[in-house]
């Protein structure tokens, strides 16, 4: 497991180097970006971490940034540094998940716990992550067609109904569900249910 | 084998007033409990899927080891007392029964039954169906098909009530009451919310509970159906089992946990006399071991003989004792009180008469609490700030409100709280507060600032139209209140820039804000670093040039407010538009990014520089670049743009165009806008232009307005340009 980064985006060179500088020397490790577009073309994609970023910078701004941070696969906690209080898009960037919303000159004590609650954030968010591709991992032992009939299975459709839906035989399906339990090792529809859903396939 | 009563062995073993969890089975004996009886009193039965039957007092219950099938067979799923003592169990593959206590089990394999739901009939036979969708009876140790019995859909749970006959839920098909061959069924097109069923109820008074799978709650009385769901109040939409309290009360499992609502309250919101149910929601925090009941089945759940609710989850049972949760319908709400505010880390207190905080505070935090003894951890609270979005937040248990930089003003802070049952306090707390502006953004400075200007251009005006009127033959009083006109008018214009600097406050803040919080960081950073006992001096020597040249960058930021604050006389020189029209972009530029504005300057190289007045110049320019930002405030985002363009005109003048992409100027509006006082600002002075106007013709040149062809309006002013350039 590599150590969680912190990067920091800002478009001010001298700040972006002092805030580096205090994080470095207080135990994170750091690398810095002097634009939002820089830094999705040049981070590494799935490490974990958290981004420090300026709101207000010129062509890609900070919500911006928050925006095309969360459709990549790996959405990092995004802590935003503004200069003078906004509401208007502290709102929006709460809204969007921000982990925390600090004026440029908060006491470091403030910036620092900040960072630390966004990695623990990262830590937790990964570990969630982790065990959905676990539970979709295991599902990637079936067949297509099995994958299909547990769909239904768990959605509370009876062999016939999936029978129909498939247009095979209720025999087929029963023969299907026998196979979906034994390679998952689950007993009840319940506990298919579960895993199912820990693997993103129900919502 | 003999079964000995005990009552209600593991109460006195209660951790936790009210719920608690009694595991059922161990090691390969553990199965998901999915059914439950208690017969006789105080000896209960846990029918698991995969773990067999257990039978025992609760927290002491044991496998049941006796019958060998259902040792081959664990995968039970229902559990049934039944009259005189019997008992009648069924699973995936089978279906028995015993007639009295401590006779012998009589079991039936099945095959490929998948048994539901089970209940006795009057005649003593046992009716049952299961996910075939056919009511089938054993009787006598056969199985029997029964007339009419095909209800098409899965058995989700039977009933028995007041009436011959028994009560089917399907899991899609509805409700069925089968009676020995009659059928009667009740579908949406009857009022259901959906066909999709998952228990049953009937209470004392023949009103038939329904617990549907994602539809709420849905009951029939006197022919009707009726129903409430989440929208409504109700903890979750999907509902098994519903067992009733000693009250009357409804006490309904979920998979995400127990919740009791009152008949009353239901028939209220169904008959449009109250707007929704206020449950009392029981969950891991009150002592289940999970949230989530498992219940598909009938009977999943009952109620003891010593009055003890029993819910079936995943390993356990759960009992719920209803006495330990009296109703709270006439027990106040809990009064809330706001016990601490603190801001940056330093406490105020919030009895004070004028709760203050000062300009630039950045985080405050309320904490604040409820008083109810016997629960304090199901209280919720929720919380607004009236002034600011004033939405309520979502109720939780968290005893604090953090809220970052406000701009200044007048707020208040409003929490209530709510019992766990979900009643609100009437009032709950409040607390008025002020964030204090600094003095710029002060009322009085602003107010200060136009007063000035009024009296100044006032005097102005007056000034001037008394001098046209007796120009004749006051030549030389003329010439010295023109001397006056001047002066004051240096006045007027150095106060609107007092004011434009006020609107520009946010900006430039951001500006400052820049280095300084640079120097900050740097500074704290070169503090941990000199905490090394080998410190690396490298480092402390490059963040000590960095902080000189933000120490620096700031001060140019200052100099350059200054440079517009100072009263000044007019001073001509040459000067470089390039140069003017670059320090206003470097004023802006910021506020423009804030505002979202594509600010675009053009100026090209060889044009000649003008004569004229700095400070008086970049005054006009900084003015109509404002305005058009102003202007832009509703327009589309992809449109927003501000150009500043020069160029030489045709008769050798330098004209200089401002243009906006806003919505243009109105035609009565264009005649006026030059006139003292005109303004179409809310906050506006209407000076700005008309000292605009006349710095210009002060320097020989015009100032007008045009609206665009497009959108928005261009002002454009023209100079002369200076004359050892102006002939190359």
């Amino acid at each position: 497991m590599t150590s969680p980064l912190v990067y920091i985006v800002d478009d001010d060179a001298s700040f972006l180097t002092a805030t580096s500088r205090l994080l470095r020397v207080s135990g994170f490790a750091v690398r810095t970006f002097p634009s939002a577009a820089e830094f999705l073309a040049r981070r590494d994609a799935g490490a974990p971490g958290c981004v420090v970023t300026d709101l207000h910078m010129p062509e890609m701004d900070g919500l911006e940034l928050q925006a095309a941070l969360a459709e990549t696969g790996n959405p990092l906690p995004i802590l935003f540094l503004t200069g003078q209080g906004d509401i208007p898009s502290s709102v929006r960037a709460m809204r969007g998940g921000a982990e925390d919303f600090l004026e440029k000159r908060a006491p470091k004590e403030m910036l620092l716990d900040a960072v630390k609650r966004a990695l623990a954030r990262d830590a937790s968010d990964r570990a969630a992550r982790g065990r959905q591709r676990a539970a979709a991992a295991r599902l990637e032992s079936l067949t297509e067609r099995e994958c299909e009939v547990l769909g239904f299975v768990v959605r509370g459709l009876l062999n016939k109904q999936i029978a129909d839906k498939l247009g095979i035989g209720e025999r087929t399906v029963k023969l299907h569900r026998t196979a979906i339990t034994t390679k998952l090792g689950v007993p009840s529809v319940a506990e298919l249910t579960r895993l199912a859903q820990a693997a993103g396939i129900l919502p | 084998m003999l079964w000995v009563g005990t009552q209600a062995g593991g109460l006195n073993r209660l951790s936790r007033p009210g719920v608690t969890a009694y595991p059922v089975g161990t090691g390969a004996a553990q199965g998901e409990v999915l059914g439950l009886a208690e017969c006789p009193a105080g000896e209960y039965w846990a029918a698991t899927w995969g773990g067999g039957l257990h039978r025992g007092p609760l927290g002491d219950m044991a496998l049941e080891a006796g019958v060998p099938e259902l040792q081959r067979f664990p995968f039970l799923r229902t559990v049934l007392s039944l009259d005189h003592g019997g008992l009648g169990v069924s699973g995936a593959d089978l279906i028995g029964r015993r007639d009295a206590q401590g006779g012998d089990f009589n079991v039936t394999m099945l095959v490929d039954a998948g048994v539901t739901a089970v209940c006795e009939d009057a005649d003593s036979s046992l009716l049952f169906g299961g996910k075939t969708g056919v009511l089938q009876r054993l009787r006598a140790g056969t199985v029997e098909p029964v007339p009419s019995g095909n209800f098409t859909s899965p058995f989700m749970a039977m009933a028995k009530g007041k009436q011959p006959g028994v009560w089917v839920a399907t899991h899609g098909a509805g409700l069925f009451h089968w009676d020995q061959g009659k059928l009667e069924r009740w579908t949406t097109a009857e009022g259901l919310p959906t066909n999709l069923l998952r228990a049953l109820h009937e209470d004392a008074a023949g009103t038939l509970w329904i617990g549907t799978s994602g539809g709420g709650l849905a009951w029939l009385k006197d022919g009707r159906i009726h129903s409430v769901d989440s929208s409504k109040g109700l903890v979750n939409d999907s509902i098994c089992p519903i067992l009733e309290d000693a009250e009357g009360n409804l006490w309904l499992g979920s998979i995400h946990g127990i919740s009791r609502v009152s008949k009353g309250e239901l028939f209220d919101v169904a008959a449009g006399r109250s707007g929704a149910v206020h449950p009392l929601a029981l969950d891991e925090s009150d002592g289940m071991p999970a949230s989530e009941c498992t219940a598909a089945h009938s009977p999943a759940g009952l109620r003891s003989a010593s009055g003890l609710l029993l819910f079936s989850t995943t390993r356990h049972i759960v009992a719920v004792d209803p006495k330990q949760f009296p109703a709270t319908a006439g027990t106040p709400p809990p009064e809330v009180r706001i016990e601490a505010v603190v801001a940056d880390r330093r406490s105020m207190d919030p009895k004070a008469a004028e709760l203050a905080f000062p300009p630039g505070v950045q985080e405050m935090t309320f904490e604040f609490t409820a008083f109810n003894y016997l629960k304090p951890d199901r209280i919720r609270f929720r919380h607004r700030l009236k002034e600011a979005d004033g939405e309520w937040t979502t109720p939780s248990r968290q005893r604090s409100a953090r809220f970052s930089l406000l701009p200044p003003g007048d707020y208040t802070f409003e929490v209530n709280a709510a019992n766990e049952d979900g009643r609100w306090h009437e009032t709950g707390a409040s607390l008025a507060f002020t964030v204090q502006p600094f003095y710029w953004q002060t009322v009085w400075f602003r107010t200060l600032a136009v007063l000035l200007v009024m009296a100044g251009s006032g005097g102005m005006v007056w000034k001037v139209a008394r001098g046209r009127i007796r120009h004749a033959q006051e030549r030389e009083r003329l010439a010295r209140a023109e001397a006056e006109t001047l002066e004051r008018r240096h006045e007027v214009a150095h106060l609107t820039r007092v004011a434009m600097l006020g609107e520009l406050s946010s900006a430039l803040a951001h500006e400052l804000n820049q280095p300084l919080g640079a120097i900050l960081r740097n500074a704290e950073a070169g503090e941990l670093f000199m905490a090394d006992p080998a410190p690396d001096l490298d480092e402390i020597r490059a963040i000590l040039v960095d902080i000189r040249k933000d120490n620096q960058r700031a001060g140019s930021v200052i100099d350059r407010m200054r440079g517009l604050l100072k009263r000044h006389a007019l001073e001509t020189g040459t000067l470089s538009v390039a140069e003017l029209t670059g320090e206003v972009a470097g004023l802006l530029r910021a506020d423009a990014a804030r505002r979202n504005v594509t600010l675009e300057i053009k100026v090209p190289d060889d044009l000649p520089p003008v004569l004229g007045d700095r400070v008086h110049l970049q005054q006009v320019l900084l003015n109509l670049v404002i305005n058009a930002l102003d202007a832009l405030a509703d327009a589309a985002l992809e449109i927003r743009c501000v150009s500043v363009h020069a160029r030489l005109d045709a008769s050798k003048m330098i004209e200089v165009s401002v243009s906006d992409t806003g919505p243009g100027i109105s035609p009565g509006g264009l005649a006026k806008i030059f006139d003292p006082f005109f303004t179409t600002k809310a906050n506006g002075m209407g000076m700005g232009l008309a000292i605009s106007r006349t710095i210009i013709k002060a320097h020989g040149g015009e100032l007008w307005a045009e609206n665009n062809d497009g959108p928005g309006a261009t002002f454009r002013f023209t100079l002369p340009a200076a004359r050892d350039n102006a002939g190359t």
